[in-house]
């Protein structure tokens, strides 16, 4: 099985995957003391119509999320 | 100074059930302010520690870290960074939840740097106790070295224990000559430059705590109670040190978590396997792309329904208690100024403002409920995008679709709106969606210039007509928005982080405490407007130039005399004759040239002024000026304007296009002083409220006169 590294934001539901990377620095400040740090496992559970928001379960945490954030974000799948 | 009580901040995680932990301790002595120069809600309350023992409890706005991302955040670190604030507190409790407890440690650690004495209290032992989690708190309070107690706001499980625990810490402080924030061992070590800024930081200014100088370096630009001089000295120092706020705050979390993980892990023994959560259930249709919505309007249809229809029926109460109040005072006391200005102005005044009660209990009270169980959070989630498109925010919806029934208290809802920017155009917009208040000018004006024939078999055409005007004002409400959006600017980036709540049945005390806050402070805050307003109002009706006015009744008799009037209709005739010599008749008169334009004549302009009062009122006036005031029956009302000639050309006044031009005025114009109020007392100062008020008028204004012409 190859790991592969994507952003979020190109994820669909039920894909998963922990948390590689970030690419914004301002988001990731924001994103980690929300409780999602690198190496975080991530699921994506729900994703609004037309990538309007990202339902995500993060270490059994659910947060939403918009597609910009979610572009920032790099997991290991 | 006074010696000021020990105060003790409740500070904690959003979603970490603050309010419950907060209402089960301070009960009913509570009061709910805003903190200075934001809206942000500020609950104090007073907390009984022990006999003769009080202490202030503070809560402050659910946060993640000192490293704020929303006006709510920003309160919190503007706080706990500056010894001299008012608020600065004595001592902490803080609230986790024990079901998810590593996420509440990055803020958790944070304070404990500051130096403040601390208590953790750990929520939600009910639900702990159901997921199996087995938990040593006395190693965690080894590891943390401050007293950790196990609690549940829910059901007040061990809440006594912690008044004892935090008791303690009141009488130690007490003992204790001064406020010393003397340096414990930090939770955090510092890196080389972070030492440098701090003890540079620290030469400049008398700052006992190395933590809140590091924050001070971290966010001087946007400390509130810094001056102008100090943040530039601060500047200098972190630009002299290379320090990289970013990376650094970074680096600092990291640190934190990777320090408190793996002790957690150690401390707290979950169950191997997680059974699907009824979260995850639930949310598997609450949040689906096509059941979501549709489940979601069907609420907002019930929430509108209770609103529209429920609320008639205490409304109605509320009504006739005042008009017999009014009668009974008018019956009672002597006929004079006095008597008069008691009950058309106060007590209008104040039935204006308890008119209102219903509607805004039964709002607060359904989304204080879905708010409670964690459904508002999935209502963002799903309309953020559509809503960001307008400059709104997904939690605008629900504004929105409430002020289909009144604006009121869907302003009022905006505070659940983090983004400042985005709750403001919510504001701003939502009174252009047409209210319950606008329902009678429209009955009366649509019965004049719609036909009430079926149109394509099934659709009544005043029906359609109606919701032409409703949709005009969604259309208006949203295009206003994406004005709005390009026109305003923001320091605030607008990002969506939002924790999905685990759903959870409500505590009612907590929906309670909300609902008795919000009819207050509207009773008290907009009140104090809508009463000034309404005695304006009554004396501009009432009054006029006394010579006029007596003329005016005197002529009233004579033309009564003469048609051999019944009592009834001579005062009605009196009344008609008066309002046109009073102040509002010469106001009206005064207008009517800039309102001629909009097909309006000087009696439309007096109904226009008073109707500011509430856009209702425009049909009782029009009755008072036609003298019908007695007849509060519709078609009367109708027939009497239709027969309205000028009296120069003798062209009747009512035509079709004065009729739709009027109609367009009332979709647009914000006729309504407890909007005004409301809209004040939300955004903090009367410039909001003025811009709102000219822009609806500025748009009431060009489409009236729009349509005028066309139709003219």
């Amino acid at each position: 099985m190859t790991i592969t590294n994507e952003a979020v934001a190109n994820l669909k539901a039920g894909n998963y995957g922990t948390v590689a990377h970030f690419t914004n620095d301002q988001m990731a400040g924001k994103l980690m003391s929300m409780g999602m740090m690198p190496g975080s496992y991530v699921e994506v559970v729900q994703v609004a119509p037309f990538k309007g928001g990202f339902y995500l379960k993060v270490d059994g945490n659910c947060i939403a999320i918009r597609v910009t954030e979610a572009a920032n974000i790099f997991l290991d799948i | 100074m006074s010696k000021r009580a020990f105060t003790i901040a409740l500070v904690g995680n959003p979603n970490s059930g603050k309010s419950s932990v907060f209402n089960q301790l301070t009960g009913l002595r509570q009061k709910v302010g805003n903190f200075p120069g934001v809206t942000v809600d500020k609950k104090v309350g007073k907390l009984k520690l022990a006999p003769g023992k009080d202490a202030i409890l503070l809560d402050f706005p659910g946060t993640y870290s000192l490293y704020p991302t929303s006006m709510d955040e920003r309160v919190v670190l503007d706080v706990f960074t500056n010894p001299d604030d008012p608020n600065y507190p004595d001592a902490v409790l803080y609230l986790a939840d024990i079901t998810n407890l590593e996420k509440h440690f990055l803020l958790l650690t944070q304070m404990k740097d500051l130096g403040l004495p601390m208590v953790l209290a750990l929520n939600m032992s009910d639900l702990a106790e159901k997921q199996e989690l087995i938990i040593d708190d006395q190693k965690l309070s080894d590891f943390l070295k401050m007293p950790v107690v196990v609690i549940s706001g829910r059901s007040g499980h061990n809440l006594e224990n912690l008044r004892k625990v935090l008791a303690d810490i009141f009488k130690t402080q007490q003992n204790k000559s001064a406020k010393s924030n003397k340096q414990v061992q930090n939770f955090y070590p510092f890196s080389k430059t972070e030492k440098d800024v701090i003890e540079k930081i620290k030469i400049q200014f008398p700052l006992k705590n190395d933590y809140q100088a590091l924050l001070w370096a971290h966010h001087s630009k946007r400390l509130m109670f810094m001056g102008q001089t100090q943040k530039e000295t601060i500047q200098k120092i972190v630009e002299k040190t290379e320090f990289h706020s970013i990376a650094k705050q970074i680096n600092e979390t990291m640190q934190r978590f990777n320090k408190f993980t793996p002790v957690l892990q150690k401390i707290i023994k979950k169950p191997q396997t997680q059974p699907v959560s009824i979260t995850d259930k639930i949310d598997r249709l609450v949040v689906h792309p096509i059941a979501g919505p549709i489940i979601f309007f069907g609420l907002m249809f019930l929430v509108f329904q209770a609103i529209f229809a429920w609320a008639q029926y205490p409304m109605g109460w509320i009504e006739a208690g005042f008009g017999a109040l009014t009668e009974f005072t008018k019956s009672t006391l002597p006929a004079g100024w006095f008597t008069d200005l008691l009950t058309e102005g106060i007590i209008a005044g104040l039935g204006g403002i308890l008119i209102f009660v219903p509607q805004i209990t039964i709002l607060f009270f359904l989304i204080a409920v879905l708010e409670e169980v964690g459904y508002m959070a999935r209502a963002v989630f799903m309309f953020d995008k559509v809503m960001q498109k307008f400059g709104l925010n997904g939690r605008s919806v629900v504004a929105l679709i409430s002020s289909s029934a009144c604006a009121i208290p869907a302003i009022m809802s905006t505070r659940t709106i983090s983004n400042w920017k985005e709750r403001l155009i919510t504001i701003l917009v939502t009174p252009l969606i047409s209210c319950s208040a606008r329902i009678p000018v429209y009955a009366i004006l649509i019965g004049f210039v719609v036909p009430s024939v079926t149109v394509l078999g099934i659709f009544n055409a005043q029906g359609l007509a109606f919701m032409g005007l409703y949709l005009l004002g969604i259309v208006a409400a949203l295009a206003s928005g994406w004005v709005f959006k390009k026109i305003l600017k923001s320091e605030e980036s607008s990002f969506l982080m939002l924790e999905l709540p685990q759903y959870r049945q409500p505590v009612w005390k907590n929906i309670w405490f909300t609902l008795k806050s919000k009819v207050t402070s509207f009773v008290v805050e907009a009140g104090k407007v809508i009463m000034v307003i309404s005695v304006v109002l009554w004396f501009l009706a009432s009054y006029g130039p006394t010579e006029k006015m007596a003329q005016a009744e005197a002529t009233a008799i004579e033309m009564a005399k003469s048609q051999n009037l019944s009592e009834d209709k001579t005062a009605d005739l009196i009344a008609g004759q008066q309002i046109e010599a009073s102040y509002a008749g010469h106001l009206g008169k005064f207008i009517e040239p800039a309102i001629r334009p909009l097909g309006y004549d000087w009696k439309i302009g007096i109904a226009l002024i008073t109707s500011f009062a509430a856009r209702e009122v425009f049909v009782g006036t029009m009755a008072t000026i036609y003298s019908i005031g007695s007849v509060e029956d519709e078609t009367t009302i109708r027939d009497q304007l239709s027969k309205a000639r000028n009296p120069i050309t003798g062209a009747p006044v009512y035509t079709m296009a004065t009729s739709l031009s009027l109609l367009i005025f009332y979709v647009f114009a914000l006729q309504c002083m407890s909007t005004l109020a409301v809209v004040r007392r939300e955004t903090g100062s009367w410039k909001w409220p003025i811009i709102q008020f000219l822009f609806m008028g500025g748009l009431a204004y060009v489409g009236a006169l729009i349509t005028f012409q066309l139709f003219k």
